[in-house]
């Protein structure tokens, strides 16, 4: 019995030490952690600014819909759209190719995919749908997505970046290819982010295409990370209005307040102001035009469900 | 308020969970953690186990066929018996042994006429005795893995309920609805089922493999009881 006993000590020694050193097999679950976009809470939290990690996460969600604008902004309107495009995108490669050199080629190419896959999803419902097929073909529909972005993205790039953002691109494919969860977070940022810009289209579609306002940009960045609450009653009827104030890096300042002029009715609206505030915390840092800063320094911003449903 | 957000946000991103396996165990509850050792416990034990009886079954397999062969190759049993010694390691040498041994020691003196139904009630009684112990060699600890079988899932549940339970308690105490304060508590939980699974199906599958293999050991074990004693019968008979 001795030999067989120690037999079994060796495989299940050894199933131990693959799970330790991990086979492909089971280190899928690590890349399984889009928590470490939730980390970042922590050290907001306690308000020490850590750039490096929140700066990964803040750019791998925008970045899907960054690469797709690139794409349409030469085709609908070459002025300003041309330049934004040469400039993020020379930057992150000869950096990346100092430090990662694989990993800037595939990053970009992950993540034409899985935007259009979560799109498509959302699409049936709302409006959606026209934005993500013009955008490769046609040219007039798309200004209306480009501008929120373009504004974002040019700042936070040409500062000192670039290493980040190619970072950012790493973690975004890891997450794309790896998890299911980001894509469906995926799918539902687009879709409210879409929502926002679209309802500022109508109004400005006109008159200003390319720009949105400060606060229209905010408010998308920060429905990415807003999971509303669900299930509760009249759920679309829970308002909560946030009071942030910003750091110039475009870092919360403080401590998200809830403005709510007293105490809550009920657990569903602790929980719906909770969410938001989360969200807040969450999606730090923001981008945002740094010479508007006196705009955005301090904001008041209503969360409204109905948005999101 | 902002305290319970502080809460809150600690738990959600200070864990940073580790979801390798060894994370979850580390991080998992006391109670979960013990059901966790004592499940990986029963699975190496079962696993040694099956190792042993997969040895011990082809051993004694092999052996039996090649005594089995050297029995009916027509050869001089009293050669075979001196060949095969007093305790062989094959339980169907053993037996012919056993039966040799019995014959030899109520022939020795020489054979009364009114012996015989004697003599072959004896060598019989000692062919059962031998076939029972020897069964009762091979089908030592088959008893554990029918029993890792059986209950190693309940005792995984077991873990699990208690897991979750405690996630739960979580939920209730932070007062916060999100998904990630639950999540890494029941991942641990689900953990300790996936480990019963892990012990308790190798070892039906092994326990249902080895009861058939044994009950054909048996079988065969009892057949050559037969042929033997028919030959001794008719050997005596024609010594007559």
């Amino acid at each position: 019995m001795r030999v067989p006993a120690l037999a079994s000590a060796v495989l299940h020694m050894l199933i131990l030490v693959i799970m330790y050193v991990g086979l492909p097999l089971f280190t899928d679950p690590k890349v399984f952690e889009p928590p470490v976009v939730i980390e970042v809470e922590i050290v907001d939290v306690a308000d020490i600014t850590n750039l490096p990690k929140p700066v990964p996460e803040a750019k791998p969600e925008e970045k899907p819909k960054i690469e797709p604008k690139p794409e349409p902004k030469p085709e609908p309107k070459p002025e300003p759209k041309p330049e934004p495009k040469p400039e993020p995108k020379p930057e992150p490669k000869p950096e990346p190719k100092a430090e990662p050199v694989p990993e800037p080629e595939p990053a970009p190419k992950p993540e034409p995919k899985p935007e259009p896959k979560p799109e498509p999803k959302p699409e049936p419902k709302p409006e959606p749908k026209p934005t993500p097929k013009p955008v490769p073909k046609p040219v007039v529909k798309p200004v209306v997505k480009p501008a929120p972005k373009l504004e974002p993205k040019p700042e936070p790039k040409k500062p000192t970046f670039d290493l980040k953002q190619m970072k950012a691109l790493l973690d975004k494919k890891k997450r794309e290819q790896a998890s299911k969860t980001p894509d469906d977070t995926d799918t539902k940022k687009p879709n409210s982010a879409e929502k926002v810009p679209n309802s500022s289209t109508k109004a400005m579609d006109a008159s200003l295409p390319l720009t949105m306002s400060e606060k229209d940009a905010l408010r998308q960045q920060v429905q990415k990370c807003w999971n509303p609450p669900t299930g509760a009653a009249n759920a679309e009827e829970l308002v909560v209005s946030i009071r942030m104030q910003f750091n110039q890096n475009g870092t919360l300042n403080g401590y998200p307040e809830i403005v709510n002029g007293g105490g809550f009715k009920n657990d569903f609206e602790r929980v719906a102001a909770e969410s938001a505030r989360r969200a807040v915390i969450q999606c730090q840092p923001y981008k945002l035009p740094a010479e508007k800063y006196e705009s955005w320094r301090d904001v008041t911003m209503n969360f409204n469900p109905r948005d999101m449903f | 308020m902002e305290k319970e957000a502080i809460v809150v946000a600690q738990s959600m991103g200070g864990s940073a969970h580790d979801l390798s396996m060894i994370g979850l165990f580390v991080q998992a509850d006391i109670v979960v953690q013990i059901v966790m050792l004592v499940l990986v416990l029963a699975s190496f034990w079962s696993w040694a186990i099956i190792i042993d009886k997969i040895l011990r079954f082809r051993r004694v397999t092999a052996d039996s066929d090649e005594f089995e062969n050297e029995f009916w190759s027509g050869g001089n049993l009293e050669d075979l018996h001196r060949r095969v010694g007093p305790s062989p390691d094959n339980p169907l040498a053993m037996l012919f042994a056993a039966a040799m041994k019995e014959w030899a020691r109520s022939t020795e003196k020489g054979l009364g006429k009114t012996a015989h139904t004697g003599l072959q009630a004896r060598i019989h009684q000692v062919m059962r005795v031998t076939i029972d112990r020897e069964v009762e060699r091979l089908e030592k600890y088959l008893g554990f893995l029918a029993t890792v079988g059986s209950t190693a899932t309940f005792l995984g549940l077991f873990g699990t309920v208690w897991g979750i339970m405690n996630s739960f308690q979580s939920i209730a105490a932070t007062k916060d609805t999100s998904l990630a304060v639950v999540a890494p508590g029941i991942a641990e939980a689900l953990f300790a089922t996936a480990l019963g699974l892990v012990a308790a199906i190798p070892a039906v599958v092994a326990y249902n493999k080895f009861s058939n293999d044994l009950q054909r050991i048996i079988t065969r074990l009892e057949g050559f009881a037969g042929e033997f004693s028919a030959i001794l019968s008719r050997q005596l008979d024609q010594g007559d």
